[in-house]
């Protein structure tokens, strides 16, 4: 008996190996997962309001962008000013934590590794047609669960790897690498609180970067944006 | 016949289903992250460094004996491990030539010392280290070089001097020409001969040259050389060889390394072992060869020392790291071991990186880390960085601020504290005794007096309050065999009930050789209280003597016949049980007058008769369980034997998982949880939290995967976890009590708050700290703040939340918690929120910053606290106590609260204030502003905003005080004190609260 187990065993297993899934099936999963192709496709502009928690202390903001053509994040602590703002050609940046109190110009290499804001249509919708290329570097544990992961090489270079939930297949963790004097620093957010949206597309919530939580509390679809917003001076 | 075998596919689906019910893994108590405690100030074995620039930056990949591979991207300035899930013991790297990304890591050291760990084949990553892919050579055991043929990237050689302790037909050279994907064995000799050294001429890539080593070891000897021993060459890829014997040494060879010149590449260099060892040179690509005079340093011990490097652009230049560290300028007629300034690198050599665009740039790899020279080797400086350090054993002290002493492999023995204000740092850890560190005691009496060790049972008593050191190895007597002492002798205490004629009280000091010795006064008089105890086999007995094979090498290692550990019961110093290196298991219940073996019932479980006792420890709550680790490698046999006896050694269960990997060094039982058990083998730390049925390999303490655990030792105050690793130092998992929490927890209960414990007030000590420029590698410090532990049976799809309330039900905090799957912690720094802090002007990096994000500390007192997970509340209740041992009295605590409150008030009454006259000004603002009373009245208000405000502040460096800024000041200085302000400073607060009422009297006339 304990024989026959242990071939059926074996053959179970075998008989999971052979479901190894590729990239594109995955890929395939989440979209579904996060509402379909179609929904994303009809995404043009996006409004989203919440606030930073870390430590009791909150920290409002807003974030708006048009497809392709720009984001501004505007967040503000005790009267300073954060304002972030990116398009396809020149970005610019105020941070009144670090005293700066006017916008000032991105670097090439900020502007490179924000330039993936630009699109709001998830990255992974047509990735081939946008230029980004992926490869499915197989299962790994983290926190005790299993997730595919999956490396994201966008057009501009960035690379990305997703943990993509193996049951679920929606996106757990985010690891970017960016480079900073030639040497790789690596950042990690986790995607937490999922939720369907009006136009039946689902996006995360939440995300937690180490001990600082965004928390999502409205989003805008399709919200009428006035370009003058992305101009820096 | 289909449906048979359906029912036994659900039959074993669900079966698997309940294991994994069951089988709660190490990430269910994640949070309980260790602590790395280094230390880096001495690093430990390095035995391969490969480097290359890419972004114009220098990446270094280093190899060590059993701490992994870590990387640099900066030259060496700093580092970060990369390979924590994967073996610890790294025999070789390559870096495909152009492409920092591509690295290939063959695992299991070549440095065949006796303490030698054991590799499970090649990885390779494309990524930079991020992740690694196996690719197979498992039974290799120890791979000592990868070749990439610089003409075809995809096509690389791997030599492979294979298993030390067994025969075994997977040795010898092996071959791929696809990258990696499948692997050819092209050049086998026989089971006993490996392959040692490998080198490819750089542009006839044909043309091979290797030498094959046939070598040996057993617990009691060491064998280098046979007549499987050769140097030979290929001129085909690999695919036939000829033996190369034209003016080499006649008779039987050992190992051989190999270095041919690259700028000059028919010129080669090998140093042969033989009866008459030498460094021989070949102008005709290993055809014929000539014998070069040598200093010792070159010939030394072949089987440790195995580098031979030439600089990649000067042809006379060539590199010997050996012994010690030297040069030649002549191609290798003469040598120079000179140094110029800076420090001497640790002794002992197996890796030495020459940058090929900046060949002045060296990277040494010794015994104790990495050193860098920026002159060829003339002078060198010291990377202090790399916690790479190999323990034997650990100690510690049992109290709250204890300290960790320990001995490393080659490095001396060491004491750190093991807390301490800002981290423990490397500058932290001091020497306490020479020689290869092993044991190390403190007397349980004297904090002051410890004892250390080095190699073959040298042993000293150390008085730390005079610096003084003295030996006190047992002398031999009238009637003693000679002593045979282990090359990790073990030196212990034990607890006594004797006293001294005194009156003082004493303990039990224990040693051993093949007898066991006891002292009662600090090692200053031993008895002998065993006849010899091991098997006293003079076939393997009187081997040391001859032990090395060619080259002859008795360091004590392969002391055999001799007694590894020693354990008596704490409440009954008359129960003494010794293993020895030779597998005899003895007791004895009368202080030592006679003994049984116990052994004999062991080999019932299926552990091999006469196999290695590691360790013997017992529990804290079952009087009669003794627990046993076995360790049987050096016979070839890598399994894990732990075995239990709960009735004193007469009958014996054995522990088995298939989680189990790596020969076992060491279990603890947790003193107050006997279901919580931890295991260290060659291969990592496993955990059992249901008394041993079911255990886990801890993969997410922070510890590596697979790093060799020689030892643990828990605080019994504390109830720390301390795990000495043999290549990645000491780590500690502070406060186990989650974990036995965990350990009562049924883990499908869907969420679980756990009751915390009263809290006993304590802040975090900032002084004394370390220098920051010379710490080096730091720890964390430990937490001394109170906790909230929970358990959730799946991962949290939304924050945790946590509120805290005080007795009259005001919510005073608010903080988000973790939302893993299994245990949870989270931090309360016992402070409220902060106060709305009054806005305007630029505050960046100035006190009102600082003032709107720090809140009161609350006094002692019960407080509630609600965690909201999934829209559901659960709620504990905390109390927080004074300590007054720690200046921390429930009146200091509630005054220094009523004092921060005064000021938390007079901050958001200011902020009413102001964000009043803002929202007055807004609306004037509205108004009709060419009416002069408007105007007038704008002006008032600013004019007012101006004497409270610091609205003149432009940048960071500007100082500027007006009222905000100096109530700012106060309220964060007294929020941050330690104790409570005199009642003639308390004045401060009234003078600023007066302040407060006169801007309020202004703000309201001009409403």
């Amino acid at each position: 008996m304990k024989k026959i187990l242990l071939s059926a065993g074996i053959l179970l297993f075998s008989f999971t190996a052979a479901f190894s899934q590729s990239a594109d099936e995955v890929i395939g999963k989440y979209i579904d997962a996060i509402g379909g192709k179609a929904k994303w496709n009809s995404l043009n502009s996006l409004r989203i309001e919440g606030q930073i928690e870390v430590q009791g202390i909150t920290i409002p903001f807003t974030m708006s962008a048009l497809n392709n053509k720009g984001t501004r994040m505007d967040a503000e602590f005790q009267g300073m000013k954060i304002i972030e703002i990116v398009t396809p050609t020149a970005g610019w940046a105020m941070n009144g934590f670090q005293g700066q109190s006017s916008l000032q110009p991105m670097s090439e290499e900020d502007l490179k590794s924000n330039a993936d804001d630009l699109e709001i249509v998830d990255q992974l919708i047509d990735y081939s047609t946008k230029g980004h290329s992926v490869e499915l570097l197989g299962k790994d544990e983290v926190d005790g669960n299993e997730y595919f992961k999956l490396k994201l090489t966008t057009k501009k270079g960035n690379e990305k790897v997703h943990y993509i939930d193996t049951k679920s297949f929606l996106i757990y963790k985010t690891e970017t690498t960016v480079k900073v004097n030639g040497q790789e620093v690596k950042q990690e957010i986790k995607l937490l609180d999922y939720q369907t949206l009006e136009n039946g597309i689902k996006m995360a919530f939440k995300q937690e970067v180490g001990p600082m939580m965004m928390v999502t509390k409205k989003i805008t679809v399709n919200p009428a944006i006035d370009e003058s917003i992305f101009k820096g001076n | 016949m289909k449906k048979l075998f359906f029912s036994i596919l659900i039959l074993i689906a669900t079966l698997i289903d309940a294991g994994a019910q069951s089988n709660v893994n190490s990430s269910y108590f994640q949070v309980m992250s260790a602590r790395a405690l280094g230390p880096s100030t001495m690093s430990g074995r390095i035995t391969a460094i490969e480097g290359i620039t890419a972004d114009k930056q220098v990446n270094l990949y280093v190899g060590t004996a059993g701490g992994g591979i870590w990387k640099s991207q900066n030259g060496g300035v700093s580092f970060a491990p990369i390979f924590d899930k994967y073996c610890q013991s790294i025999g070789a790297l390559a870096i495909e030539p152009g492409n920092a990304k591509v690295v290939y890591a063959g695992t299991g050291e070549s440095n065949m010392r006796n303490s030698v760990s054991i590799g499970v084949g090649l990885y390779k990553t494309t990524d930079g280290g991020s992740n690694w892919q196996k690719l197979g050579l498992d039974s290799t055991e120890h791979i000592s070089k990868i070749v990439i043929d610089p003409a075809d990237k995809k096509t690389l050689y791997v030599s492979a001097p294979g298993p030390l302790w067994h025969d075994s037909p997977h040795r010898g050279l092996y071959k791929s020409t696809d990258a990696g994907k499948s692997w050819q064995k092209i050049w086998f000799v026989n089971n006993q001969t490996g392959c040692a050294d490998i080198a490819i001429h750089p542009q006839q890539t044909n043309v091979l040259l290797a030498s094959s080593w046939q070598f040996r070891r057993k617990p009691y000897s060491f064998n280098s050389g046979g007549t499987g021993s050769g140097l030979f060459k290929s001129e085909d890829g690999g695919k036939t060889w000829r033996k190369l014997t034209n003016g080499l040494p006649d008779g039987i060879l050992g190992r051989i390394v190999i270095s041919l010149n690259p700028s000059q590449p028919n010129q080669v260099l090998a140093i042969v072992e033989a009866a008459n060892p030498g460094l021989y040179i070949s102008n005709d690509l290993g055809e014929s060869w000539k014998k070069l005079s040598v200093t010792e340093n070159i010939t030394a011990r072949p089987f440790y020392f195995s580098t031979l490097v030439h600089d990649p652009k000067d042809p006379k230049r060539v590199y010997r790291p050996s012994f010690a560290f030297e040069y030649s300028d002549d191609g290798g007629y003469s040598w120079s071991g000179s140094l110029s300034g800076g420090v001497e690198p640790h002794a002992d050599h197996h890796a030495l990186w020459v940058n090929p665009l900046q060949t002045d740039q060296l990277f040494l790899g010794t015994d104790g880390g990495v050193y860098v020279s920026y002159n060829r080797g003339s002078s060198w400086t010291f990377l202090n960085n790399l916690p790479v350090g190999q323990f034997y054993h650990v100690g510690i002290d049992q109290k709250t601020n204890y300290r960790v002493f320990g001995g490393l492999q080659d490095n001396n023995s060491w004491i750190a504290p093991a807390v301490k204000p800002g981290g423990i740092a490397a500058t932290d850890w001091q020497v306490i005794g020479g020689g290869d560190g092993f044991w190390v005691q403190v007397s349980p009496l004297n904090p002051n007096i410890l004892y250390a060790e080095s190699q073959g049972g040298e042993m000293n008593r150390i008085d730390l309050s005079t610096g003084l050191s003295t030996g006190i190895r047992p002398k031999k007597q009238q009637g003693d065999a000679e002593p045979r002492w282990n090359w990790n002798t073990p030196i212990v205490t034990g607890t006594s009930a004797k006293k001294t004629t005194a009156g003082k009280p004493t303990y039990n000091l224990y040693t051993g050789s093949q007898y066991l010795y006891r002292s009662r006064d600090e090692g200053r008089s031993w008895e002998r209280i065993s006849p010899d105890l091991t098997s006293n086999d003079s076939l393997k007995s009187k081997q040391t003597e001859n032990s090395g094979g060619i080259t002859g090498d008795n360091t004590s290692a392969e002391n055999h016949c001799t007694i590894f550990t020693i354990a008596q019961r704490p409440d009954n110093e008359n129960i003494l049980w010794v293993g020895t290196d030779d597998g005899h298991l003895q007791l004895s219940k009368d202080g030592g007058k006679t003994w049984t073996r116990k052994d004999p019932a062991i080999a019932a479980t299926g552990v091999p008769a006469n196999t290695w006792i590691s360790s013997i420890t017992f529990s804290g709550t079952q009087k009669e369980r003794v627990l046993v680790t076995l360790d049987n490698h050096m016979y070839g046999d890598h399994a894990t034997y732990v075995v239990v006896s709960e009735d004193g050694g007469n009958t014996w269960k054995r522990y088995q998982s298939a989680e189990f990997s790596g020969f076992a060094h060491i279990i603890v039982e947790d003193p107050s949880n006997s279901n919580l058990l931890f295991l260290g083998t060659e291969m990592g730390l496993f955990i059992s939290l249901d008394g041993g049925k079911n255990w886990m390999r801890s993969k997410y303490q922070n510890l590596p995967w697979y790093t060799p655990v020689r030892d643990l030792q828990i605080n019994r105050v504390t109830n720390d976890l301390v795990v000495a690793t043999h290549g990645r130092g000491i780590f500690i998992i502070d406060n186990l009590q989650p974990l036995r929490e965990l350990a009562k927890t049924d883990v499908n209960t869907e969420v679980k708050f756990f009751a915390p414990d009263p809290y006993k007030y304590q802040l975090q000590g900032s002084y004394p700290q370390s220098a920051s420029n010379i710490s080096g590698w730091v720890a964390g410090t430990k937490g001394v703040l109170p906790e909230f532990s929970y358990f959730l049976k799946d991962r949290s799809s939304d924050a945790v939340r946590f509120a805290v309330y005080d007795v009259k039900g005001n919510k005073i905090k608010d903080f988000n918690g973790t939302g893993i799957k299994g245990l949870n912690r989270v931090t309360w720094d016992l402070s409220m929120n902060p106060p709305k802090v009054a806005k305007g002007g630029f505050i960046a990096g100035s006190m009102v910053l600082f003032a709107s994000v720090i809140g009161p500390r609350v006094p002692a007192g019960k407080y509630r606290v609600v965690m909201t997970h999934n829209k559901k509340e659960h709620e504990q209740w905390i109390t927080i106590q004074p300590n007054d041992d720690a200046g921390f009295s429930a009146a200091g605590l509630q005054r220094l609260y009523d004092q921060s409150m005064r000021l938390f008030r007079a901050e958001e009454e200011l902020y009413y204030l102001v964000d009043t006259l803002d929202k007055k000004l807004a609306w004037l603002g509205k108004e009709d502003s060419t009416q002069t009373s408007i105007q007038q009245q704008m002006k008032k208000i600013n004019d007012l905003r101006k004497e409270i405000l610091e609205l003149n502040r432009k940048t960071v460096f500007f100082d500027e005080f007006k009222f905000r800024r100096r109530l700012c000041d106060l309220y964060v200085s007294v929020c941050t004190q330690t104790a409570p302000l005199s009642s003639s400073e308390e004045k401060g607060i009234a003078v600023m609260e007066q302040e407060l009422a006169d801007i309020s009297r202004k703000v309201k006339a001009l409403l």
